[in-house]
């Protein structure tokens, strides 16, 4: 990576590792401290949580200055979190850091530690620094919880399925969450536990009464991988989108078998000449690649993502772009003729004068576009996500 | 695996005892990794035939970030003993605290841990607890303990109460524990009751004395530690005493954990 790899000139930063530590910890009830001079919580408040309006939310900001750095006053965040606590009786406390924290060298956990000791109450802490992004804030964040509240269980529920890796970046306020419980329950199963959308502390708790788990963002699969390995629960990785008629497949292979499953294409170059590139979420990328190949199995599609490519879950052809720069770079190959992206890319064909030679077709995402186009957000399940595919087919 | 900080003030002998140490524990048959935590970077000198090794930050600075590999910052020295220097920043700039939490973190995210399988790491760290940086070989999921090393002279012995207070505070973070304290003989006055004294309003034992001899000086003129240069030397049999105790607070340790 050279310097001007640095340089978003277009598009926006993609939302930070606090926001996705912020955002995970969104439903379970707590008392959630950023440790920050008020910047990184308006971030998190103000764009990248679609939830903030007209929901109850304990979010605060530390209110850092200068000489609490200085002076490495833990103390004062300490006891402003449990006066913060006193009026909201929270489930669980959680601190979580940001640039200025990070430079001083401050121990989010173990101020987390000290935190609990005070007032019994379970307390998580966060060394992020928001020089990560939201997909590892979700994933560091999800593994605590299921390293704290889960419970290995001897019973069984038939059937039992966790939904892991619902979030408000990829999966926006629309409901998506919802309609994909719906959709698993009305296909037999039942859902256990969800993680992060509709999250309780006593669904974590039972979650290893499932049978499968069903890793819906990349941000999941880490914990999917933890699940797996410490109390043998298999998955598959995959997102419902459409019919969702591949993913219950998938799911009906993998409880017989009980092999866990990617959902990935190796064969997706086709002989059709105009090449697809989806550029967003790795595993929604990867199941709108599947619903394409579907209908039209000679097309050529590849997955490419801005927010770290997960080797275990990309094909050959996949591209890891970690900038701005290196989208550029890409999009003036000429290689690909189709978009399938987030409506601010129009920006940077615009700027690149790539308007006329290559189609966008628009699926916005939180995480990239923020409130900008979160109302516009796609509808993973039924005839919306279907008329996308065929908007992309028509395309090609 | 068992984790002992080792604090005490600048120039009291702490490197000379952790060598020392590394190098008793490593006869004993022990696998040993020492970890250098001063800008400094002359912990591990003695246990490497005398000579400097890269640092991590060096070597982050040379590599960048993202390229630096265990092989670059791990080095074997006597009788195996494993030798990391965390090294510091440009002398005068940048921030040295922050220097030691980014050489953990880099020890951390390469694995060493897993992959050398140390059973005892020790931590050589400089001076006083004088930040969060510092602090770090002490944290959650670093130090199981803390020994302080200590002469009978007051600024030694200021330091070490500072050190102990440090850790006594961070005790509701789950931090390390006081594991005693060295006596690293300076030949002063009433030295023995006055450190004994000092301990006991720390409220930790003298485990261990190190008497002053010229054997020390000897070895690391030929960059060697005692127990390598001189291994029948009286100041080699005062180390040996010091790895018996680790390997009792070793084995206490591991008998906790299991």
């Amino acid at each position: 990576m050279d310097y001007l790899d640095q340089l978003w000139i277009t598009l926006p930063a993609i939302s930070p590792d606090y926001s996705g530590v912020c955002s995970a910890m969104f439903d379970l009830g707590g008392v959630t401290v950023v440790h920050d001079a008020s910047g990184c919580t308006g971030n998190y408040t103000g764009y990248d949580e679609p939830r903030w309006y007209g929901t109850e939310s304990k979010v605060y900001c530390s209110g850092l200055r200068e000489i609490d750095a200085v002076l490495g006053r833990d103390d004062k965040l300490i006891a402003h979190t449990i006066e913060a606590g006193k009026l909201t009786n929270p489930k669980i406390y959680t601190v979580v850091g940001s640039p200025v924290p990070m430079v001083i060298g401050s121990d989010m956990k173990g101020i987390a530690h000290e935190l609990e000791e005070l007032t019994g109450v379970p307390s998580f802490g966060f060394d992020t620094n928001g020089l990560k992004l939201y997909n590892y804030g979700i994933s560091i964040a999800m593994e605590a919880l299921i390293e704290r509240f889960a419970k290995k269980s001897e019973r069984k529920i038939h059937n039992g399925i966790n939904i892991l890796g619902t979030n408000a970046f990829d999966f926006a306020n629309v409901g998506n969450e919802r309609d994909l419980e719906e959709f698993l329950t009305k296909n037999g199963f039942h859902v256990v536990a969800k993680m992060m959308m509709g999250a309780t502390v006593e669904q974590i708790q039972s979650l290893t009464m499932a049978e499968i788990n069903l890793v819906v963002s990349e941000s999941a699969y880490k914990s999917a991988k933890l699940l797996h390995k410490k109390y043998g629960i298999p998955y598959v990785v995959a997102n419902p989108i459409c019919d969702g008629l591949d993913v219950l497949d998938l799911l009906s292979k993998t409880l017989k078998d009980s092999q866990c499953r990617i959902m990935k294409d190796e064969n997706a170059s086709g002989s059709i000449a105009r090449k697809v590139l989806i550029l967003g979420e790795q595993v929604t990328g990867n199941s709108i690649r599947r619903e394409l190949l579907r209908r039209k199995s000679d097309a050529n599609v590849s997955v490419a993502t801005m927010t770290g490519l997960c080797n275990e879950l990309a094909s050959a052809s996949d591209k890891d772009l970690q900038s701005e720069n290196q989208v550029r770079r890409l999009l003036g190959t000429g290689e690909y003729s189709v978009i399938v992206g987030d409506p601010l890319f129009k920006d940077v064909l615009e700027c690149m004068g790539l308007e006329n030679e290559i189609t966008l077709i628009e699926i916005p995402h939180v995480a990239l576009s923020s409130k900008i186009h979160w109302n516009r957000a796609v509808h993973f399940l039924g005839k919306e996500m279907d008329m996308i595919i065929s908007q992309i087919i028509n395309s090609i | 695996m068992v984790k002992i900080a080792i604090y005490g003030k600048g120039g009291i002998g702490k490197s000379t005892t952790t060598s020392n140490l590394s190098a008793a524990l490593s006869i004993a048959g022990y696998k040993v990794m020492q970890i250098g935590c001063d800008p400094k970077s002359d912990s591990t000198k003695c246990l490497m035939k005398g000579v400097r090794i890269p640092t991590v930050l060096d070597m982050i600075r040379d590599k960048g970030p993202n390229d630096v590999e265990l092989e670059d910052i791990v080095y074997e020295g006597f009788n195996g003993v494993l030798c990391v220097e965390a090294g510091g920043p440009t002398p005068g700039i940048g921030c040295a605290g922050r220097g030691i939490i980014t050489a953990f973190d880099k020890l951390e995210e390469l694995d060493a841990y897993e992959k050398y399988e140390p059973d005892i790491v020790l931590y050589d760290v400089l001076g006083d607890v004088v930040c969060g940086g510092f602090a770090m070989p002490i944290r959650e999921g670093y130090a199981d303990k803390v020994m302080i090393v200590t002469s009978g002279e007051m600024m030694a012995l200021y330091a070490a109460n500072n050190i102990a207070s440090a850790v006594h505070n961070f005790g509701k973070r789950g931090y390390a524990q006081l594991s005693g304290i060295i006596l690293n003989r300076r030949n002063v006055e009433n030295e023995l009751e006055i450190v004994e004294k000092a301990a006991k309003e720390i409220g930790e034992p003298v485990v261990s004395i190190i008497p002053r001899d010229g054997t020390v000086q000897l070895a690391e003129d030929q960059g060697k530690t005692v127990i390598e240069a001189f291994p029948d030397s009286q100041m080699a049999k005062a180390y040996m005493n010091l790895a018996e105790y680790v390997m009792e607070v070793g084995e206490n340790e591991m008998l906790l954990c299991q």
